[in-house]
């Protein structure tokens, strides 16, 4: 199908495109110029006075896997709550809030103009479950990151300075599991909650039995990362996490790999940095220093995170930091479900409600926020609520006001603990985001990052044709007056394209298509690979109880797989 | 001096002898004659005046059965055990309490000698059910043994939740010849793929069965199903989760009910899980870790026979080498093969299990019990095993369906669940629910992601439903609430309620099965499908949710399509119907 | 105490018998009010999963009024296939002769629902108010708050009578309101319950209270066991629920202890039906009353 978008105000920051007014056409799946396309033929799609934007990069966002379905299990009550009934020929059904079914995750996503979602976690073991997830995940192109930084094999290669293998084994791991770049999550923990230990486990502490620290995991990690040219860095979620204090930590991880950094390259992308960016001794005396992170971030330029925004409601908290967990819910006294994955990794997912009166919670919503207003490069900073942690993803669209207008902000906080409200700095700044900036930080920074901003988050000749066209006329706004027209805007795209379809208009979803899934598959020398595969192999049998042989994954069990291939 | 009448607990299971027949064939004179038992203590069998092998009549307050009376090698006066199955089904309780679960373990039964024989499976269908019951169409399959001996390795099981994935097969042409390190459940089920096959779609037509091709068959499947006012989709635990995914889609577009097997099984444990969350690991955690394991109301000699060796007890792990680094604790109603290598085995009252996980959990946290026994264990007893709990270094407590099936169901579960959080206060500890068939996670899990439901689903209104007791396959078939029904990859008549299966039969049902089963028998519509794992691929889950992906080892019968290819077909024709 | 309605009657009677479930959760005064008789039998209702009308199964007669309170709605021929009869309603009455399904009155917030039969689980689901009145006996969680749900989602109000039996988990988390049951009851009556009393006339199978740490259950007849986190504090004259006094012994728990130090469910057990009960008082020393 030929379609032309017709005098759109198009924000495309990866080609500089700042709200001109342009035509935007699309023929068999991809961009095209306009001239190529006949218009007598083609779908005709008036934007005059709207805004029209790549489709939504979403880089963090827990939708599939072993421990996202153990979500929607211990979450019975907000299935039953919410649900969307199917339509034969045209949409599936589903339910769910926080933890939203399959069908439900894609459908959301395309609502509010996303068409490309990354699920950040996943233990080698069960990865295959994510991909089946991911398979039924509709519309969304996507693809996963899998948890290394707990690995046995990575720490055996580690304590002995066997890089090289480390380096071949990671590629191994990425090609094995279809997935697409490293992921570490409080590195090491899962070790010492073998013994039920780790909460509180910092850079510089031994991870016993081995003869590592965290930092040693974080550095090594990151060499391999940038031997094998991997195009998305590191993606640390810091050791610490949640707890008062951590911000020293944090800024230790990122110096940390800054003596890699290669040309200006970004070496390491920090997760969810609102709940790294803590200071204070305790859970009464928390204190911000979102400060202190965004000001080494705007020093340097081998970082990049994404802000992990907390929103007040309902939320499921989900981590492989699963001593964090446990500790979490021991506040709520509620309800935790722990597991474990031999050799690999940890997880823990704690149920929990972000109250406005909650000093905590309160002082959080405000330290994720200015993360994002006080990191002055917006092509460093991405917009996520670390979902389901912070809050659903469905919640995007009122984070997007909240950074583009003072007003919204003032709204909140009027109704905040006041105690947080002094703690924090957020009533002081000023700063608002423009609609070219929330392009960068939910689009074109994100593909970027991702290193897939050759077809995607751009709207050039070439790109894929994922595009997003809302209601909101930016020569008549006040972004900052009418910001819950913005959130009204980015809850309903008036039309989201996919791959070239329209699969929503006026938010509802038009048809029910699936994309594809992106790994890396990076091949490395040749005798390398296999002294380091016969190494492991001679381990596997006594460490794990499957065979090796049924450990990889096949391009055939997957619906779209769609190779990156480089050589190095 | 026999008294020829006396009074047992009746507890009902898997035996190893079960497991093996049911895979030769449900229909077959073996199966009836290792399931059509029941177990007493050589002491009872003495007081009832009944030899070994003899016939005695069994009566509980909801029905009565005649069955042979086997000596057991162990010691468990009072209690009597039955083979899961269609004459177990007929004295069990089918009351679920709410949870979907009939209660096919605890029930009172007075057991009396008799001159009456059992009746052989067919004929047990044919009473209860009431109506009469076409042949069975048996056929030999010719193998192409044409080609050379080959040898598959690392093939992966699927009988039960252990999914060992260490077999191996050695084929020639189309012809298993032998199975190496599979226990003799699955090496049954491998060897003996080809008795008792169907070999064609057959229809019920004026009584008898009737061969068709798979395109007749499929299109009055969807038109049965498309027809009816509240269909039921059911089973699904012994295929391949990519079917499952698509049995979800078809019970969407048709407005069914869609439940599979954990509704018998662990449906219980998810309700606890609801509740209160868990505290789980991969099998190997345990293996490498565990110096203590208890096994709690579950028989994993029989009915996971490879665990011990592979998983848990006589493991060899990393940290943990040998049985003797390991505690191994056994809690069951009567004394097991697997209580025989426990160092510490509990007797516990049945039903009782409840009340002693309550008062290990006020010990372990250090509050006093005020009584001196509790469900018939003495209190130093429950002392000893608390203390053992609190002081390892990694405990594991694995459980199975005593726990699940007796009274209590989903709250034993919850109990259990927060037993092992309450340790976690202490020492690491873990859970892990002895999973039954080999995909039975796959269809919970996959249900989960595509509705946000583990089981017991309901697509009446055009979304996702649940509600277990109300929506659950159990009380939907006791209660006659539905007016159509097709069954894959499991046998309803042989394990649900009599009840429930003579409500079934009362009803259209379509059957999608390799072999010839008791369901079948009370089938509009067979259509015979290929076995996951053995003629065809996909992706089976461990009872500790690690997926592997399955392999085809040697082609099914000829013309014979996947569960996996017919759904597809079926989903096209309801489509077609439906006009989409 | 609500206002029952009674000035407007509308009977409607099944026109069919039915195999599948038909869900009946438009049938509250609410839904009638300002209607006439023609608009009611418009109403939606499913069978199984065919969407029905009213009329269609369903012969209406009477007539209705713009307020609910005045409404009287009187099912006949009734059967356990007619569910969610109730279902949200906060005015009026209804009149079930007959069985009914399941979900009668579930999350009623007023009026008043009377069955003349038996009927299924989760009748007064999560209710805040109103009176629901069962003749027959019900089956589980009557009153009941729906699995995995938050510990404050429990029955806030109202009053459940059920003069037959009832089956397990009687009041579930329940934190006000009232549920009195004249027959037995199975396992686990009040489990996870927060406030709010349950009275039991009959015998309960056991479990009572399982993880209580409010509200109070008074049971008249026997109970075989007490659970082992529950502790036995006194032995009272007389219980009171609601404004009915109950004037003989009672042995007096304290639990669910092993959900919290602090618990404070009471369980009232009847002196005079359980003198296994006895030696628990005998050992912990307690004198005679």
């Amino acid at each position: 199908m030929e379609i032309i978008i017709k005098n759109g105000y198009v924000y495309d920051p990866l080609n500089n495109i700042k709200g001109e007014k342009m035509d935007i056409a699309i023929k068999d799946g991809k961009i095209v110029s306009p001239s190529g396309i006949d218009e007598t033929e083609a779908k005709i799609i008036d934007a005059s006075g709207k805004v029209v934007m790549p489709g939504g990069v979403d880089l963090h966002t827990h939708i599939a896997g072993t421990k996202v379905n153990l979500g929607r299990l211990m979450t019975p009550e907000e299935h039953h709550k919410f649900y969307l009934e199917a339509i034969p020929g045209i949409r599936r059904s589903g339910t769910g809030i926080t933890t939203p079914s399959t069908m439900l995750v894609g459908y959301q996503y395309a609502k509010m103009g996303w068409t490309t979602a990354i699920e950040p976690a996943a233990p080698p073991l069960k990865i295959r479950h994510t991909h089946e997830e991911l398979d039924d995940t509709p519309i969304l192109d996507k693809a996963c990151f899998v948890l290394l930084d707990s690995n046995r094999f990575i720490l055996e290669f580690l304590e002995k300075g066997e890089i090289a293998k480390c380096a071949a084994f990671v590629a191994w791991m990425l090609k094995a599991t279809k997935s697409y770049a490293i992921k570490l999550v409080d590195p090491g923990v899962a070790v010492l909650w073998n013994f039920g230990r780790g909460y509180g486990l910092d850079i510089d502490d031994q991870i016993s039995p081995y003869n590592l620290t965290p930092r040693e995991i974080v550095e090594g990690l990151c060499k391999v990362s940038q031997m094998l040219k991997l195009p998305h860095p590191i993606h640390v979620h810091c050791n610490k996490l949640g707890i008062p204090g951590n911000f020293e930590t944090t800024l230790e991880t990122m110096k940390t790999v800054s003596k890699y950094a290669q040309d200006e390259k970004i070496n390491i992308h920090i997760t969810h940095a609102q709940f790294n960016s803590y200071g204070g001794v305790d859970w009464t005396t928390l204190k911000t220093r979102a400060e202190k992170i965004a000001k080494y971030v705007n020093s340097v330029n081998h970082v990049s995170l994404d802000t992990g925004q907390i929103a007040f409601g309902n939320a499921t908290t989900m981590t492989a930091d699963a001593p964090f967990e446990y500790a979490l819910y021991h506040i709520t006294k509620w309800k935790w479900g722990g597991s474990e994955v031999e050799n690999e990794a940890a997880a823990g997912v704690v149920p929990l409600k972000y109250k406005r009166n909650n000093f905590v919670h309160a002082l959080q919503w405000c330290i994720g926020l200015e993360l994002a207003l006080l990191v002055k490069d917006p092509w460093k900073v991405i917009m996520t609520t670390d979902h389901p942690n912070g809050a659903p993803f469905t919640k995007y669209p009122t984070v997007i006001s909240w950074l583009m207008s003072k007003n919204a902000r003032e709204k909140i906080i009027e109704k905040l603990n006041k105690k947080a409200v002094r703690t924090a700095i957020l009533p002081s700044i000023e700063r608002e985001y423009a609609l070219y900036e929330i392009a960068i930080i939910t689009r074109a920074a994100p593909a970027k990052l991702l290193g897939i901003h050759y077809f995607k988050g751009h709207l050039g000749i070439g790109a894929d044709a994922d595009v997003a066209i809302y209601d909101i006329n930016p020569k008549e706004i006040d972004f900052s007056k009418d910001y819950e027209a913005v959130e009204k805007a980015f809850q309903k795209a008036l039309y989201t394209i996919k791959n070239g379809e329209i699969v929503v208009r006026n938010g509802e979803i038009l048809q029910h298509n699936y994309g594809r899934t992106y790994y890396v598959d990076v091949k490395v020398k040749e005798d390398l690979m296999e002294n380091t595969l016969t190494e492991v192999k001679s381990k596997f049998k006594e460490w794990y109880t499957i065979s090796f042989e049924n450990y990889e994954i096949h391009d055939y069990e997957l619906r779209n797989p769609y190779p990156i291939r480089l050589e190095v | 001096m026999p008294t020829s009448k006396i009074n047992v607990t009746l507890v009902t299971g898997r035996s190893l002898d079960q497991g093996e027949a049911l895979d030769i064939g449900k229909i077959t004179e073996r199966y009836f004659k290792k399931v059509a038992v029941i177990e007493l203590d050589e002491e009872d069998l003495k007081k009832l005046g009944v030899t070994n092998g003899g016939t005695v009549e069994i009566k509980t307050a909801y029905g009565s059965v005649v069955a042979f009376a086997v000596k057991s090698r162990f010691k468990h006066q009072g209690v009597a055990f039955m083979p899961m199955g269609p004459w177990a089904n007929i004295v069990c309780d089918f009351n679920t309490y709410g949870s979907g679960m009939p209660t096919f373990k605890g029930v009172e039964a007075e057991v009396t000698a008799t001159e009456k024989q059992p009746l052989t499976t067919i004929n047990l269908l044919k009473e209860y059910c009431e109506i009469e019951l076409p042949s069975i169409i048996q056929e030999k399959i010719k193998v192409n043994e044409e080609g050379e001996e080959k040898v598959h390795e690392a093939v992966i099981c699927t009988f039960c939740g252990c999914l060992c994935d260490d077999l191996q097969v050695k084929v020639k042409g189309n012809k298993i010849i032998e199975v190496r390190r599979a226990c003799q459940l699955g090496r049954s089920k491998i060897l003996h793929r080809l008795e008792n096959r169907i070999l064609s779609p057959l229809m019920k037509e004026e009584g008898k069965f009737i061969k068709v091709d798979y395109d007749t068959a499929i299109k009055k499947t969807a038109e049965i199903l498309v027809n009816a006012s509240y269909p039921l989709l059911y089973g699904w635990s012994s295929t391949s989760t990519e079917t499952i995914r698509l049995g979800i889609e078809l019970a969407e577009l048709v407005g069914a009910a869609f439940d599979n097997t954990s509704v018998m099984c662990h449906g219980p444990t998810i309700l606890g899980v609801q509740e209160a969350g868990t505290v789980a690991a991969t099998l190997g955690k345990i293996r490498n870790y565990a110096d203590l394991i208890i096994y709690w109301g579950c028989n994993p000699v029989f009915a996971h026979p490879r665990h011990l060796a592979r998983y848990s007890a006589m493991a060899r792990g990393i940290y943990v080498k040998t049985r003797k680094e390991r505690k191994i604790v056994v809690v069951d109603v009567r004394e097991t093969p697997t209580a025989k290598i426990a160092d510490l085995f509990i007797k516990i009252k049945p039903n009782s299990d409840y009340e002693l996980i309550k008062a290990l959990r006020m010990i372990i946290n250090d509050l006093d019990v005020e009584v001196d026994e509790v469900g018939g264990v003495p209190l130093e007893k429950i002392y000893e095993l608390a203390d053992l709990m609190r002081s390892a270094k990694y405990g594991a407590l694995l459980f199975g369906l005593g726990v699940t099936m007796t009274k209590g169901k989903g709250r034993n579960i919850e109990e259990v669940i927060r037993l092992v959080q309450d340790l976690n206060n202490w020492t690491k500890f873990v859970l892990l629910p002895m999973r039954g068939h080999y995909n039975v996670v796959g269809a919970n899990m996959a249900s989960l992601w595509l509705t946000g439901f583990p089981y017991a689903l309901d697509f009446a209104r055009g979304y996702p439903r649940h509600n277990p007791g109300v929506t659950s396959a159990t009380e939907l078939l006791l209660n006659g609430e539905v007016d159509a029904a097709l069954i894959v990859a499991s046998d309803p008549a042989a394990h649900f309620p009599a009840v429930a299966v003579k409500n079934l039969a009362k009803i259209p049902v379509i059957t999608i099965d390799p072999k010839w089963n008791m369901t079948c028998l009370i089938s509009e519509i067979i259509i015979p499908s290929a076995y996951a794992g053995i003629e065809c691929e996909g992706s089976a889950y461990r009872m500790d949710k690690v997926v592997l992906h399955l392999k085809k080892i040697v082609d099914p019968p000829p013309g014979i399509l996947s569960d996996e290819a017919i759904l597809k077909r079926i989903i096209k024709e309801v489509k077609k119907l439906r006009r989409l | 105490m609500e206002q029952a309605g009674g000035k407007f009657e509308i009977i409607i009677t099944p026109k069919k018998k039915f195999k599948v479930p038909v869900e009946l959760d438009s049938i509250k005064p609410e839904k009638f009010a300002g209607k006439k008789i023609k608009d009611i039998m418009k109403l939606i209702v499913f069978e199984g999963n065919r969407k029905k009308t009213l009329g269609e199964l369903f012969s209406i007669q009477g007539k209705t009024s713009d307020n609910p309170e005045e409404i009287r709605i009187i099912i006949e021929e009734s059967t356990s296939k007619l569910w969610r009869i109730g279902e949200e309603m906060q005015f009026g009455e209804i009149i079930v002769n007959g069985d009914a399904g399941h979900y009668i009155g579930a999350k009623m917030k007023g009026g008043k629902i009377t069955v003349n039969g038996n009927a299924g689980s989760w009748i007064g689901m999560e209710m805040k108010g109103g009176t629901i009145e069962i003749h027959g006996n019900a089956g589980d969680y009557v009153g009941g708050r729906l699995r995995g749900k938050r510990p404050d989602s429990g029955m806030k109000g109202g009053m459940i009578i059920i003069h037959g039996n009832c089956g397990v988990e009687a009041g579930r988390g329940m934190r006000k309101g009232t549920i009195i049951i004249d027959g037995d009851c199975l396992e686990y009556p009040g489990a996870d319950m927060q406030g709010g009393s349950i009275l039991i006339r009959g015998n309960c199978t056991g479990r009572a209270g399982a993880n209580m740490i409010g509200g109070k259950i008074v049971i008249c007849g026997k109970i075989e066991k007490i659970l082992p986190s529950f502790y036995l504090e006194d032995i009272v004259s007389k219980v009171k629920v609601k404004k009915e006094r109950i004037k003989e012994p009672f042995y007096m728990f304290i639990g669910d202890y092993s959900v919290s130090r602090k618990a404070n469910g009471r369980l009232y057990i009847s002196k005079l039906n359980n003198p296994h009960l006895e030696k628990l008082r005998e050992k912990l020393g307690l004198g005679e009353e």
